[in-house]
């Protein structure tokens, strides 16, 4: 269980990550698509460590 | 061969594909070639794991049969297609055992254990083989392919055999109900693993229908200013950044 | 007492680096252990063993470093298909998958599957990975560093100063400006794979002139300042996810060649092909000389070190040598994304840890660094796979191998620990008399299954080289790593010389492999040559062999005729009946 709170917490640095990223290379206009883009994969990932679930969850998406 | 009620769905689903839809039988030659190739690497990774001399010289005959099968529907896909386009993109697919998960990072018998690895062996090959009667039926009349199939159907005969026979071995010095249930575990994982393999397709769709509207709705408007990002060619002096040891955590 | 591990993949070529010391202990790529050639994905099994050969748990290494930034990589990724709107669409759909499921979560990854601490992860830069590979193994104290591949995160070509302060990035070019990319592109417009064809579009070159070389500088186009820039109308490999060149590619040049048709050189179309391919070749070098001329002049060193892809093309590194401003070149083996594993381990160890170099001994013994196995396991899986074999007393392997080899047949050579890279090197290799002439056809056609205008290369005595081939001074320890094309100076030789009289050369010192240096004196002393024919010990589309029983596995379905597996001898007739 720790592990996986683990895992999930190095998963949410990357926003941080990206915000100095965009703030480096002054490219604002990415801040958007990169945070839905990312938040996307989350929800991905999370899919497929329960793969079986998928049809479910995207009848709710 | 007859046709029963359990490889009723099978005939039918192989007929679609071979006689309804002409350039998909040499892509399946190819989708083939790669599981058999993916077989053989599980067998001569078993080879390596086991702890019984006697049986690595099964599993490695098992091995050969299969890389030597892959290759023949390797031939088969190639001479069906000509080399070209979506047979070709197939065969040369290196990812295709991995992105299809017919292989991990793990060996199939290092997951299983030995007896649950040959009542795998038992079960898949079996399996195979009624497959490939099938296919063997509906392609009879191509002398080549008509052969391929009754040596692959032969070596099937000796999988099935050993298996079977080194699973009655350990029934019989008295583990039958550990044998019965590791068979049982199997056929209960093929079905499992069909479901989740059909949830991951659809999701993997699900989410191509999603990545298309987000192309269109979050990357299209920035496009205008993307392009007028002036390209700077030639050789460019580095930005300044920290040092070695205070950049290296970061991802950016 | 301190590890370090570099680890790649995710793109080409997952490997793991394991470093005691700053010294290279274990390093293999993951495509030896999970048998899927150029294994992109994490190196799980290559990790796995590279610790268990140290006899260490990761909870003892200092840090874990991944070879380049990923959020950077999605950064350019991002732009690139952005600017590209909307033909971009389907490589977005396609490659942002991978990126959200997969590329982006690389920490977590390794967090997770390889069991590290977060803290101790740290990430290089890609270009970073690959001088750092270079610089840090090479034996020089102060050298130029020269790195040009595909692309890393946004820089193409990356121009360094080492010394002991460590490496001094001086400029860079960036995306979509590639050498890499755009030999890549005419490696599809040749019929070839992308990131595995790139060496036969060289071997494809010698059959041709480089007539088009006006036509390919419309492409790839030289600049004032010793740059270059690419006419982008002619490539797509920025917006396309399976096009990496336009149609008016093909009005420029002609039609492209339909991958999996023949070449033959002598027909009209074979010879446009053969060609272009020169032309290619011709360009890449001219744009490769002309940026080591920028980085001499900015420098003033008279070492350069070279990495990323394009590295290991080993003809341009011949011409960078006898054309370019430098008295000398190094390369290591691993020049590609492999390779870029062990320059974050080395750029780990010397920069963010400070620590200083060595130079007395050498980072990297030998070609040598993967998995070996002992005559004990070797013995027993022959006698319990039932193969008939005769055990060798281990000092006479190299007389009966050579005597075998002198007779004509073809040996399958499996010694010591696999190679690091690309090349085989004499630890899994398939060797043959170079003399006979029909020994390359031999080869191509019943072993290897390959083209049939691919060369072989020659293994050599160090010593002896000078007397077969015209080894430019400076270019010693490329041949060393087979990573340098020479002239071939004699006739002896028809199986390993190619069309335009050059071999790609490995010249084999006592110190980095003595059983292979001594199978090789002994055919000298057979033949008056201590030259042998040498190949990698693998089967069409697949990686080369590690293990015993994958070398058996491939030998019985080849036509090999002997094998030779550490101290035991196996005929392909009458050894195995299943």
């Amino acid at each position: 269980m720790a592990d996986r709170l683990q895992t999930f917490l190095v998963r949410l640095g990357v926003f941080g990550e990206l915000w100095r990223m965009a703030a480096r290379s002054k490219r604002w206009w990415l801040v958007p698509m990169m945070v839905v883009l990312v938040l996307l994969g989350l929800v991905l990932t999370g899919l497929q460590a329960v793969p079986y679930l998928s049809p479910f969850i995207y009848a709710v998406l | 061969m007859t046709i029963s009620a359990a490889n009723l769905p099978i005939w039918l689903a192989s007929w679609l594909v071979w006689k309804i839809v002409p350039g998909r039988a040499a892509a399946k030659m190819a989708e083939f070639s790669h599981t058999e190739a993916g077989s053989g690497l599980d067998m001569l990774a078993a080879v390596e794991e086991t702890t019984r001399p006697e049986l690595r010289a099964r599993y490695f005959r098992h091995a050969l049969d299969e890389l030597r099968h892959a290759r023949l529907f390797r031939e088969r896909a190639q001479a069906w297609s000509g080399a070209r386009g979506r047979t070709q993109a197939v065969l040369e697919d290196s990812g295709f055992i991995a992105s299809h998960g017919i292989r991990t990072t793990e060996s199939l018998f290092r997951q299983l254990g030995e007896r649950e690895f040959l009542a795998f062996v038992w079960v898949h090959e079996k399996r195979g083989a009624e497959q490939f009667d099938i296919y063997a039926s509906l392609l009879g009349h191509d002398a080549a392919t008509a052969a391929m199939f009754a040596e692959i159907a032969k070596d099937e005969r000796f999988h099935i055999a050993y298996s079977r026979a080194e699973l009655d071995r350990l029934a019989k010095a008295g583990d039958e109900a550990g044998v019965r249930g590791a068979v049982f575990k199997v056929r209960a994982r093929r079905a499992w693993q069909l479901w989740v393999r059909l949830s991951l397709d659809f999701g993997n769709f699900m989410a191509g229908i999603w990545l298309t509207i987000l192309y269109v709705v979050l990357l299209g408007p920035f496009s205008v200013v993307a392009r007028a990002e002036r390209p700077v060619g030639g050789v460019v002096p580095p930005a300044p950044r920290p040092a070695p040891a205070d950049r290296a955590r970061e991802m950016i | 007492m301190s590890w370090v591990l570099g680890l790649s993949g995710l793109y080409h070529d997952s490997a793991a680096v394991l470093l005691h010391d700053g010294r290279v202990v274990a390093a293999a790529s993951e495509e030896r252990f999970s048998r899927v050639k150029h294994d992109a994905g994490l190196p799980v099994q290559a990790t796995r063993w590279c610790l268990a050969h140290a006899g260490i748990t990761m909870a003892d290494v200092t840090h874990v470093t991944w070879y380049e930034k990923p959020l950077r990589k999605f950064e350019r990724m991002l732009v690139s298909q952005v600017a590209n709107f909307p033909r971009s669409a389907s490589a977005f759909r396609r490659g942002t998958f991978n990126w959200l499921t997969e590329k982006l979560w690389v920490k977590a990854a390794i967090v997770k599957e390889l069991g590290v601490a977060p803290a101790r992860v740290l990430f290089s830069d890609h270009h970073q990975s690959h001088a750092a590979s270079a610089f840090y193994a090479s034996p020089y104290a102060e050298a130029a560093v020269l790195t040009v591949d595909g692309v890393g995160e946004w820089a193409t070509t990356s121009l360094y100063r080492g010394g002991p302060g460590g490496l001094e990035l001086l400029g860079e070019v960036l995306f979509p400006d590639s050498i890499g990319l755009v030999y890549s592109a005419f490696t599809a417009y040749l019929g070839f794979q992308v990131n595995d064809g790139e060496y036969k579009v060289m071997g494809m070159a010698a059959y041709g002139e480089p007539r088009f070389v006006d036509e390919v500088r419309k492409v790839l186009r030289p600049r004032e300042d010793g740059a270059f820039d690419v006419d982008l109308s002619y490539v797509s490999y920025h917006w396309s996810a399976d096009q990496s060149y336009t149609r008016r590619l093909e009005e420029l040049l002609g039609p492209a060649r339909f991958p999996g048709s023949g070449f033959d050189p002598t027909t009209a179309e074979g010879k446009r092909y053969a060609d272009i391919a020169a032309s290619v070749q011709r360009v890449t070098e001219d744009a490769l000389v002309a940026i080591a001329n920028v980085l001499h002049a900015r420098t003033g060193l008279d070492t350069l070190c070279l990495a990323g892809g394009v590295a290991l093309n080993s003809v341009a590194n011949r011409a960078l040598l006898t054309r370019g401003p430098f008295a000398r070149l190094f390369v290591q083996p691993a020049a590609g994304d492999a390779g870029g594993a062990m320059g974050a381990a080395l750029w780990t160890w010397h920069e963010v840890m400070g620590n200083p170099r060595t130079l007395d001994t050498p980072v990297l013994p030998g070609p040598g660094l993967g998995q070996a196995w002992d005559d004990a396991t070797i013995g027993a899986l022959l006698t319990d796979l039932r193969v008939k074999h005769e055990v060798l007393a281990p000092d006479t392997v190299a007389v009966r191998a050579a005597a075998d080899i002198v007779e004509g047949r073809v040996l399958g050579w499996v010694q010591g620990r696999f190679e690091w890279g690309p090349r085989a090197l004499g630890h899994r290799s398939i060797l043959a008399d170079p003399r006979r002439a029909d020994m390359k056809d031999r080869i191509n056609a019943r072993i290897k299954y390959r083209e049939l205008f691919r060369p072989f290369a020659p293994s050599v005595c160090a010593g002896a080289e000078g007397r077969y081939f015209d080894v430019p001074p400076g270019g010693e320890q490329l041949a060393e790593w087979m990573l340098l094309v020479a002239p071939v100076t004699t006739d002896d030789f028809p199986a390993t010389t190619h069309a335009d009289g050059t071999a790609r050369l490995h010249v084999v010192h006592a110190a980095a492999n003595p059983l292979y240096h001594a199978l090789l004196t002994e055919v000298g002393r057979l033949t008056g040559h201590p030259v042998v024919l040498n190949t990698s010990f693998n089967l069409k589309g697949e990686p080369i062999v590690s293990s015993p029983v994958q070398a058996l596995a491939t030998f019985f379905r080849s036509g090999l005729d002997v094998l030779y597996l550490g101290a035991h001898r196996v005929e392909q007739t009458g050894s195995y009946d299943g």
